[in-house]
């Protein structure tokens, strides 16, 4: 495992010569989006196809 | 009054809704002005079928220059149009034309660029979402005139009547954008299915339907719903992958995705996590979608959806 032996050689940022250019953009916050609202979930027995429609029905998506 | 400018979006001679929905964002800012980049002959056909949402005028610039030369041209005349008219902000559909005519115009004007906001708010405070819709973050112009580029569908549209006033103005177009030629180009074949990321209701089939999209497809026209498909449906050539869904593919959100026979990779769930309402049939009771679903029904697509097509019809009949 060489690679792992590397000595990090830690530099300032002024000693590069490089110098911060301001940005035309900025983040204001960035948050995690609240997980989804667990839904309905039923197993088939042959009315299911209805019950899918009563829902997208009730939501009032049809 | 703060006023703000909108590239409109054009499919054939029609202003899309896309454009509509910039309108109504934009209007939250101030007063709405769209520019019209149109083909010699057809600006006022085009101002014409702005007649929606909340916009009080068009100008519109007329030049064969936007169907020779493309993006280079209209970011020229944006550009142009932005010095001139001095807006608070700049709105674009963030289609792959909008948003590489935004760049250019962000690069031409040294203003700070957003793309694919969700919401904008009335100082201007863009909302993207980002990570495949797993993180919310609000971001802002700090250099200039801010030039955001709109998600389309994420914006509830105001369809009120309009009735702008039309100018008609000129711009300049640079050489240096006239260096590449458009030679011919060509519509896409459309069925007569809505466009997958401007659909409101998408319904998608994957692995499941073993090849077999009729019963998708079926369900899909039942609601005037665009048809999607997952990349394990598109590699194996069961549909065009012009129409995957996913991180290699389009990105949707719709107000309804049916999922059908999708197991949900996580690939899969950064192109419709957004959605708002998220219907998921599987015969898997562990397929991982379940967990987004707002409606699951564990079972064969093949028994769950022609019932269900056949209910959709007799409701809407």
């Amino acid at each position: 495992m060489a690679a792992k032996k590397k000595t990090i050689d830690i530099r300032d940022f002024a000693s590069t010569g490089a110098e911060f250019t301001k940005s035309w953009s900025a983040v204001i916050d960035a948050a995690p989006r609240p997980p989804r609202a667990t839904g309905v979930v039923v197993t088939d027995d042959g009315s299911a196809g209805q019950k899918l429609v009563d829902f997208l029905s009730e939501k009032k998506l049809i | 009054m703060s006023t703000v400018l909108i590239l409109a979006d054009f499919a054939g001679d029609k202003a899309t809704k896309a454009t509509v929905e910039i309108a109504t964002a934009g209007a939250v800012i101030g007063e709405v002005t769209a520019l019209v980049l149109a083909p010699v002959g057809k600006g006022a056909a085009h101002a014409a079928s702005i007649n929606q949402g909340p916009v009080t005028k068009v100008l519109v610039i007329e030049s064969d220059d936007f169907t020779k030369h493309g993006v280079a041209a209209c970011a020229d005349a944006l550009a142009h149009v932005i010095g001139q008219t001095t807006p608070s902000a700049v709105l674009v559909v963030s289609n792959a034309f909008g948003k590489e005519v935004a760049g250019r115009v962000a690069m031409k004007l040294k203003i700070g660029i957003i793309t694919d906001a969700v919401d904008i708010a009335s100082d201007c405070t863009a909302t993207q979402l980002v990570f495949g819709g797993s993180t919310t973050v609000h971001s802002k112009v700090a250099e200039g005139t801010g030039i955001i580029t709109v998600r389309p569908n994420t914006i509830t549209a105001n369809f009120a009547a309009a009735s702008p006033s039309i100018e008609n103005i000129t711009a300049p177009i640079s050489d240096s954008s006239k260096k590449a030629t458009i030679t011919s180009s060509q519509p896409p074949v459309k069925g007569g299915r809505p466009e997958l990321t401007e659909a409101n209701i998408v319904v998608s089939g994957g692995r499941g339907t073993n090849g077999d999209f009729a019963s998708v497809e079926a369900f899909a026209d039942s609601l005037g719903a665009a048809v999607g498909a997952s990349r394990a449906a598109t590699d194996a050539g069961w549909y065009p992958h012009s129409h995957q869904v996913g991180q290699t593919g389009k990105t949707v959100s719709p107000q309804l995705y049916v999922a059908c026979g999708i197991s949900g990779a996580i690939q899969h769930r950064a192109g419709m996590q957004t959605s708002k309402n998220i219907v998921v049939v599987n015969k898997d009771p562990e397929a991982p979608l379940f967990e987004l679903a707002d409606f699951g029904v564990v079972g064969d697509l093949f028994a769950v959806l022609p019932p269900a097509t056949e209910g959709v019809k007799a409701r809407k009949a």
